[in-house]
């Protein structure tokens, strides 16, 4: 049986849909079977963040309408033989599909991987609730903010009503320059704050913002690349280590690399 | 800088308070739909008083106090 995880965060725009793809991918990359659903019907991306937006024929809403087969929805990635997505529909409204129609579909695909990844919508309306009734255990993703940690907040506390066996934590986008400099919220601080226990921390990195573009994301070496392999760690083993932003800027190089970065 | 510690003290308000007004929110509803049940079997005098007290491991306790000058009588149920 697949373990069923929803990847949400209440607020839009903090990187649920690059997490929910780089989480992905380090699953495929140490040898589990892997599949991505875009849950978010109607703003979908999930297929742009992986580069599989061309190769689309079928989608989940072809599938629930009984136009096709699951297995012809399904796209493989051309570089992991083990990552698949299942693309979700632009065109139509969100409250389109019930929750039950959305259950039933991901009991159809339980034995056939081993993580199933549902990239949630932003918010907290029928969308969010059709992602979480399929799921076993949730991420919520945040940043730094204290709109998104709010937001957080809310999402943490619709969850809790859901009865899933786990509730995990990620603080995605964390500037260690300016943690180092005490001018951003620690991580470990944010979570104690929102008492849910902390799967990940993932830095700021412009290799997600330029990889995104060509459709590579979580591909290629980098800190966030490192970040998202300990998290994909921690899912499969039960541990609990988390990236340190800061590393990189302490000390007396720390302090010149943060200069040289802002051109000083 | 501590603009960290001064954005966690924000953060513990904000926080704070969305829970605080959304206990609210749930208590003014639970008050009104209290009042509408509770006035069937008694004539209700005043508000219906509804605490919600937080107590160890997220639990709760909730305490309905209402005064009435008389209680309906059983043929008028």
């Amino acid at each position: 049986m697949a373990r069923k995880i929803v990847v949400t965060s209440g607020k839009g725009g903090v990187g649920k849909t690059s997490v929910t793809a780089g989480i992905g991918i380090c699953l495929a990359s140490r040898g589990s079977s892997v599949l991505l659903i875009d849950a978010d019907v109607g703003l979908n991306n999930l297929d742009v963040v992986l580069g599989m937006e061309r190769r689309i024929v079928f989608d989940m809403t072809d599938v629930l309408s009984g136009k096709c087969s699951v297995r012809r929805a399904l796209l493989q990635d051309e570089y992991l033989q083990n990552l698949y997505l299942l693309p979700s529909a632009h065109a139509y409204a969100s409250d389109s599909i019930p929750a039950q129609d959305f259950r039933k579909l991901l009991n159809r695909l339980d034995n056939s991987f081993e993580y199933i990844l549902i990239d949630c919508p932003a918010g907290i309306d029928s969308g969010f609730h059709r992602a979480v009734s399929g799921a076993d255990e949730a991420i919520v993703v945040t940043t730094a903010h204290i709109a998104a940690i709010r937001d957080a907040d809310k999402t943490l506390a619709m969850l809790a009503g859901y009865g899933l066996c786990g509730i995990h934590l990620i603080i995605n986008r964390m500037r260690g320059d300016l943690m180092v400099q005490g001018s951003m919220m620690p991580p470990d601080e944010i979570a104690r704050l929102l008492r849910y226990p902390l799967i990940g921390v993932v830095p700021e990195d412009d290799t997600i913002t330029v990889y995104s573009q060509v459709g590579r994301i979580g591909m290629q070496a980098s800190h966030a690349r490192t970040a998202l392999d300990m998290i994909a760690d921690n899912l499969v083993s039960g541990s609990r280590k988390v990236y340190d932003p800061t590393v990189r800027y302490r000390g007396i190089l720390g302090k010149l690399k943060i200069w040289l970065d802002r051109g000083l | 800088m501590n603009e960290s510690r001064q954005a966690i003290q924000r953060l513990r308000s904000v926080l704070l308070q969305d829970k605080i007004q959304s206990y609210e929110g749930f208590l003014r509803v639970l008050r009104g739909d209290l009042y509408a049940v509770l006035n069937c079997y008694m004539h209700i005098v005043g508000d219906v008083d509804v605490r919600l007290e937080p107590q160890e491991e997220d639990s709760f306790l909730l305490r309905v106090e209402v005064k009435a000058d008389h209680i309906q009588t059983p043929h008028t149920l």
